[in-house]
Formats: structure tokens, sequence, C-alpha cells
């Protein structure tokens, strides 16, 4: 009875351990040594005598002190005007005590502004490897990690991938630091919060979560966390490594309810909308979750323009993703099975088209997109003056003498290449379209229209059933809610839409 | 099992309009050997009367226990026996599902391209559909609701092309062979309405007001049927009589300016009303199982159940006969009776004479 007890009592203990404790338990922390040339052999036998492993001895009035850092890492300069210059010159120190010294050293002479102590050699490593140089005094247990960053980084330019007319021409760049400030910069409320977490068990990688805590709901934040807390990986190379983990669980559906931009006054509507953003250090890709399908047609130039022309834009893109999805399929199906349903000019073309190539309308739209796809990836790979080669072997040699020569369909060209254009006016949406294409044509080619149509219905069904963080992907168009419309097949005025704000966990069919 | 309200009851009834469209477009009155569809618009009235008497039991159901299926509720009075309610549902289910998929198997055979194989589009439509039900309730139910935004905009569509073809002296006066028609009609509407069953099995999802979205949605529907009786009729006239599908033949003879042969279109709203009842229904059967043995069971049966829809409708529609057995409308509509009205009755008088303390089923 009383091992019971006390083996229920022995649950009880485990149970009530915080997350950090277990944190601790799994990785457990090595207390750094108040003897510097034990702390020197271990960080050189932790970095394996690594050649950007770099060390500098000296001494101050007697003791032993040593800056260590990383090569490249550190603006060497600043390394010297506001560190070792400022240390050389300050004796003599009337403290004899190493920790005196270390506390005179700290308050009173270094220049730096960001200083942080290190009490273990996990932290040390970790500040050393973030760009700070670590000043160790010999019987001090405790090491200062200087802030002086200092490698090379790409300015900030205007995202390629997400162009706008009208709007500020900054997009992210990779240092995480550097992101934080042009958001903060937008919005300067003092609810803006950044929380700083570590991913990957060997890159280390720093990300900050970013939400205005009044606007964003608790749930919401908390369940990112827990989300971003599970993720067991080796690294955490861009955005993309995340996004994955913060999808709900098993899904398999084509679509992301997860999203990723590039430009801080997209990530900052996001923000002022209840979203939260993940800033992963070494990418210029920002995610934010949750993500709305309706959201692939929105953008921030539309918000720039008049409404009556961001509606206009708006239908465009909705069009356009329908005419990317199931034109080639609806060609395939109408042209193999019911080619009655066409006018009769266009089945005379379409019916001599057929009869002088040697494929099958389906292999044949098959054919022309598959090619289309590698010209794609070879013009995304291809260095940029490489660019009009792609131009002219795609457009002049593959189309123009294919045709010609009677091995594709001139019809079928012209509907991939319509198929192609409408695409690129919703290249977020790029991915999934792509094998949906695929998808409906070889449905179409197999089935024809009531095919294309099934398939359509469980697409339908697939985006409809989707929720993230309790939000419904499709809503607001269904769950339907008339007020979500004036900012989803319309774009309202500004008088419209500032009248009530609208957080994504009011979506209608939310459970946040 | 705890279950909690999922969707609402406009959600609901939107579902199951567009599961009810699909009996609309594919109204036939051939094959239940009726000969004058213009009578049937009088069969509406009484149809309309009917199921609301229908669906009493189920409504009275839900009243004493929203928070139970009818396969719940059975399992709470007859303990090990009411396994037995939910197989009997779980086969109209099937049965229903066969049925729907059938007539489209004869569809397409019949009209679309007849060298399509049967089996191919049964388990196409199967697969898919089997693909839908697992997606779970919420996903059917807010698809349904842009079918039905779809539909809508579709049917004013079809309803514009068809206008300028009506001529008035198509329409014969009502009741002219005597009432004969009227009843054949009400009795193969009623039979058709697979839905009030599917009500039973549903309520423990859904918040809001049950009984304004029945009145609305048994409105609709038989509005909308009404509307396409006199549609069809004012367009075809006595050519009606010879055809199979009715609503196909007129829609491929409708033309908007440039566009003619709007075949497409019909064909759309049948495959998509199509998918959501197979899917609905395919849902419902997973939820029965789930209510008797547990998930697991649900996610089998989910499979099974989706292979034995495919490969039943495609046996069945190769076999004439055995489908013209089935067809018969007096049949069917005994089969919607026993699952709408005589097996709620039993719960409802079971739990006046036995009263239980109502605990949801653990797994």
């Amino acid at each position: 009875m009383i091992e019971f007890i006390k083996k229920l009592f022995g649950i009880a203990q485990t149970q009530e351990k915080n997350p950090e404790e277990n944190e601790e338990e799994k990785n457990p922390k090595t207390p750094i040594s108040t003897s510097l040339p034990e702390t020197l052999e271990y960080l050189k036998n932790e970095f394996n005598s690594s050649s950007d492993f770099i060390k500098r001895e000296f001494e101050i009035d007697g003791t032993k002190a040593a800056i260590i850092n990383m090569d490249g890492l550190i603006n060497k300069e600043i390394l010297a005007t506001s560190v070792i210059n400022p240390i050389r010159k300050c004796s003599p120190i009337v403290q004899n005590n190493p920790i005196e010294k270390y506390n005179y050293i700290r308050d009173n002479i270094l220049s730096t502004a960001d200083q942080v102590e290190a009490k273990t050699y996990e932290e040390v490593i970790k500040f050393m490897t973030s760009g700070s140089a670590m000043l160790a005094i010999d019987g001090c247990n405790i090491i200062l990690a200087i802030g002086i960053q200092g490698f090379n980084f790409r300015g900030i330019t205007e995202p390629p991938n997400e162009v706008m007319q009208r709007e500020s021409k900054e997009g992210f760049v990779e240092p995480l630091r550097i992101n934080a400030t042009m958001i903060r910069r937008r919005i300067r409320s003092p609810k803006l919060k950044f929380e700083m977490m570590t991913l990957g068990s060997v890159t280390e990688t720093d990300i900050y979560l970013c939400y205005l805590s009044d606007v964003s709901s608790k749930f919401l934040v908390d369940e990112m966390k827990k989300r971003l807390k599970k993720i067991q990986i080796n690294g955490v190379l861009a955005a993309g490594y995340v996004s994955e983990f913060l999808e709900e669980n098993r899904n398999v559906s084509l679509f992301s309810s997860v999203g990723v931009s590039e430009r801080p006054d997209t990530v900052c509507a996001k923000i002022l909308e209840g979203r939260v953003a993940v800033l992963v250090d070494g990418t210029p890709s920002v995610i934010i979750a949750p993500f709305l399908f309706t959201e692939y047609f929105q953008s921030l130039d539309d918000y720039t323009t008049k409404p009556y022309f961001a509606t206009l834009t708006r239908w465009l893109k909705y069009f356009s993703f329908f005419l990317a999805t199931l034109l080639p399929g609806f060609y395939v199906a109408t042209g193999t099975f019911n080619p009655e349903l066409l006018p009769n000019q266009l089945i005379g073309k379409i019916s001599i088209a057929v009869a002088t190539t040697p494929f099958s309308l389906m292999f044949e739209a098959f054919l022309i997109h598959l090619i289309y796809e590698i010209m794609r990836e070879a013009g995304l790979r291809l260095p940029k003056p490489l660019g009009h080669a792609i131009s002219i072997v795609g457009g002049l040699v593959i189309g123009q003498t294919a045709v010609s020569s009677g091995l594709i369909g001139g019809p079928t060209l012209m509907v991939v290449a319509l198929t192609a254009l409408a695409s690129y006016v919703i290249p977020n949406i790029y991915e999934p379209l792509a094998i949906l294409r695929l998808a409906f044509i070889f449905v179409g080619g197999i089935m024809g229209t009531w095919g294309i149509m099934l398939l359509f219905s469980a697409v339908l069904v697939d985006i409809c059933a989707k929720t993230n963080f309790g939000v419904p992907y499709a809503s607001p168009i269904s769950p339907f809610n008339w007020f979500g419309m004036r900012d989803v097949f319309i774009r309202s005025g500004f008088r419209t839409l500032s009248k009530k704000v609208n957080p994504v966990q009011k979506m209608p069919g939310s459970k946040i | 099992m705890n279950k909690t309200p999922a969707i609402t009851a406009t959600q609901m009834f939107v579902m199951l309009f567009v599961s009810q469209i699909l009996l609309n477009l594919t109204y036939n009155p051939l094959l239940f050997s009726s000969k004058t569809m213009w009578d049937h618009i009088v069969s509406m009235f009484f149809s309309f009367l009917t199921v609301f008497l229908i669906f009493c039991p189920i409504y009275f159901l839900y009243k004493k226990n929203p928070k139970l299926n009818i396969i719940e509720s059975s399992v709470n009075f007859l303990g090990k026996f009411g396994f037995i309610f939910g197989l009997i549902y779980a086969i109209y289910y099937l049965f229903a599902s066969c049925y729907s998929l059938c007539v489209f198997n004869i569809f397409i055979s019949n009209v679309v391209s007849p060298k399509t194989s049967l089996w191919l589009v049964s388990f196409a439509v199967g697969m898919t559909c089997w693909y839908g039900a697992s997606k779970g309730i919420e996903g059917l139910a807010r698809a349904s609701w842009i079918i039905f935004f779809m539909i809508t905009v579709s049917m004013i569509f079809l309803f514009c092309a068809l206008m300028p073809r009506i001529d008035s002296l198509n329409y014969t006066p009502l009741l002219y062979n005597g009432p004969d028609e009227a009843i054949n009609g009400t009795v193969s509407m009623v039979a058709q309405n697979f839905c009030i069953p599917t009500i039973a099995m549903l309520f423990p999802f859904v918040r809001g007001n049950l009984k304004k979205g029945m009145f609305f949605w048994n409105l609709a529907s038989h509005v909308f049927l009404a509307a396409i009786i006199l549609l069809v009729i004012g367009s075809l006239g006595d050519y009606v009589k010879t055809q199979m599908f009715p609503v196909y033949t007129a829609v491929t003879v409708a033309e908007i300016g440039a566009l003619k042969r709007l075949d497409s279109i019909f064909l759309g709203l049948w495959t998509t009303t199509l998918f959501c009842k197979i899917s609905l229904f395919l849902f419902l059967i997973s939820n029965i199982f789930e209510s008797l043995w547990g998930k697991k069971a649900s996610k089998i049966s989910l499979i099974v159940s989706g292979l034995s829809v495919s490969a039943l409708s495609a046996l069945g529609s190769y076999n004439i006969e055995l489908l013209k057995s089935v067809y018969n409308a007096n049949i069917i509509l005994g089969f919607t009776m026993i699952v709408s009205i005589v097996l709620p009755c039993i719960i409802v008088l079971l739990g006046l004479i036995k009263p239980r303390s109502i605990n949801p089923i653990k797994h």
C-alpha cells in the first residue's frame, strides 16, 4: 500500500514538473569553471579546434583574461575600440578580487550597450555563434557576452517575389533582428510582442514569435508556442522547415494554411488582424498563421487603389484561379468526350489539330504542360543573363517548331499558354495549381466533364474541411458572413473597412 | 461518445437542400411508371404536408434528447440489441447512395458517353465520396454552402435560358385523367425523400432552430421542384413523356445568346450534388458504426461502405432487371417509412414506457 502511495506520489511529482525543468533534464547545462585555462580548453574541445574559433589572451592587472569569439561574426573595429582598448587602458584597477574586477569592467569600462552574462558553457556557445565577443576572467564563473555583431548581410531591397506598385520597397532580409526592427518601425505600439525561441538541435536557429498582445487571441499564441516547442528537427535553414509543423496534424491537403511573406508591410497588416508572425533567423520569409484561402487573392496593392478597381482586380484573380485550374481539363474533356458543347468553328480547328498530330488531346496537354514546367524550373535556376535563352528555346524552338512540324496542336498550345498566364496573376498559389492542373487534365481525359466536376467537388471539400488554429480555412465564404464579404469578393472603401476591426479569431465558424 | 455541435441548422438544411436537388434534377416520372409529369404539381402540395408529418417522430426524439442520435438512443433503450437499428439505418443509407449512383450511371451510359465503363464511373464516384465523407460533417456542410451558391446561380441562368421557350399551350388542365397520377407522384416524391432519416442522425451535430430550418428547407425543395416541372413541361410539352431525363433534355435545347447547349452546367450540377449526397450518407454510415463500436470501426466502415456503394451500383447498373425491381416507389416508400416513422416511433414509445437516465455511449 505504502509502495503504491509512493508510486502515486512519484507520478504526481513528475506530473507537477514544469516544461522548463523537463527541458533541463533533457539538455543538462554545464556551469562555467572559475579557471580560465579550463574554460578555454573546454570551449576549444567543443569547437573541435575549428579554425574560426578565436581567443585572445591578456592580463588585467595580473589577472588572466581572454576575449573569445567566432571569426567573421563580430565587428573587429568595435572590438578593438570599445572592448580591448578600454580594458587595456583602464589600469590600474584597485579591485583585487576577480569578480570585483569583472563587475568594475562591466559597469565602468566597457562602452558597448548590448551586454549579457552567461553562466553555462551552453549559453557561451550560443552567444558566440550569434556574434558576441565573450570576455572571460580567471577566477570568475561568469562570462560576459558583448554584442558587437558585425557580419555582412544583404541590403534591404524590394522582394522580387512580391512586387507591389505603390507600396514600400522594403523587403525582409536574412538577419532576424533587422527584420524585427522593420516590423517595430511600422507598429509602434507597446503591445507588439517579440518572443524569442530557439529551434533546431544542431543549428540552434533563433526565431521570433511576433504578435499584438491586445488583438491576437491568447489561444492562438499559446497554441503556436506549443506547436513550435514540439518541433524536433536538426536544423532550421528556411521558413519552410517550420511552416509545415504549424499546419494541422496529419494534413494531406494541397493548400497551405500557413502563409509566408517577404514584405514587412504585409506582415504588419496581418499582425494587425490578430495573426501571429514567426520570424526565422537566416531567411527573408516570415511565416503568418492562421492563413485563409481568400488571402491568396488579396494583396496590399488592393488597398492603395480605388475600391472599384481593387474589386475588379479581385474578380480577375478569382477568374484566373478557375482558368488556371480548370481550363486545360475542360478543354481535354470537351475535346475528347463532348465536342458538341463547343462552337462549330472551334470544333473544326481542334479536330484538324487533333487529326494532324500523333498524340491524343490528353497526352498532348500533359506533354506541353510538362515542357512548360521544365522551362519554368530552368528559368528559375538559371543565371539571369541566360534567361533570354530560355525564352528563345521555349517560345521559338519548342513552341513554333513543334506546332509547325505537327507534333502538337496549336489550340492545345494556346490553352496551355493562357493557363500559364492566368497562373501568374496569383503567384502565391502556384504550387497547388500546378498539381491540380495536371490532375484535371488526367481526369478530363479519362472521365470527361463529370470527372472534372467530381474532382472539383473533392478539392472543394478539401478546402472547406481545413481549419488551422481553430479558424476555418474557407472562412468567411463558408461559413458565410456578410460582414466578412466587405474584403473578399469586393474591396470596400476604408470608411467601411475601418468601421470595425475584424480580427482573424472573429471569423465565422472560428473556435478560438 | 461526446459530440459537440459542429454545424448550424442553416448549414444542415442547405446541405440537405443540395442533396434533395439531386432528386429534382433527375426527376424522372418514367422511372416510377408515371405517365403525366404535369399532375405532379398537385402532388407537390401533398408531399409538402406529408414530409412535415414524417418529420414529427424524429423531431420529438430530438426534443427528448438533442445530444443523442437515433442509434445512440436505441442503444440506450435496447442495450445490445440497439445495433439492429444501426444496421437498418446503415443499409438504408447504403441503399440511398446506390440508388442515386445507379441513376447517374444510367445517365452517363445512356446520354453522356455510352462507351464509358460503369465500373470506372462507380469507383470514381465512390472513392471521391469516401474522401469527402472522411473530411467530416463540417467540411461537407461548408462545401455544400458553396455548391448551393453555384446551384442557385446556375439555375437562375438555366431558368432565364428556358423562359423564352415556354409555351402556355403545353400546360393542360390539372388532374385531367383523374387523381391517380397525383397520388403516384406524391408516393414517389415522399419515397425518394432520403433526407428525413438523415436528420435523425445529424441533429446532435447541429445547433440552431431546427423547426424553422425544416420549414424553409421543405418549402424551398418543393418550390424548386415545382419550378422545374413548370419549366420543363412549358418548354418541352408532350415531348417530356418520352424522355428518360426531362430536365436534361430541356437544358440541351436552352440557349442564351451565343451560349448554346448548356449540358455541361447540368452535368456539373448533377455531379456536385451527387457527391454531396453520397458523401453525406457515407459519413452517416461511419457515424452509425462509431456510435456502436467506436472510431476504429467507423474508419473501417467508411472504406467498406465506399467500396460497397461503388461495387453494388456498378453491378446494379449492368443489371436492368434488378434495377427495375429496385425502382419501385412502393418498396422505397416502405423502407423510407420504416426509418422515418416506425423506428423513431418505437424509440419514442420505449422512452415513454421505460424512461432511463440517458448516458452517452462510451467507447
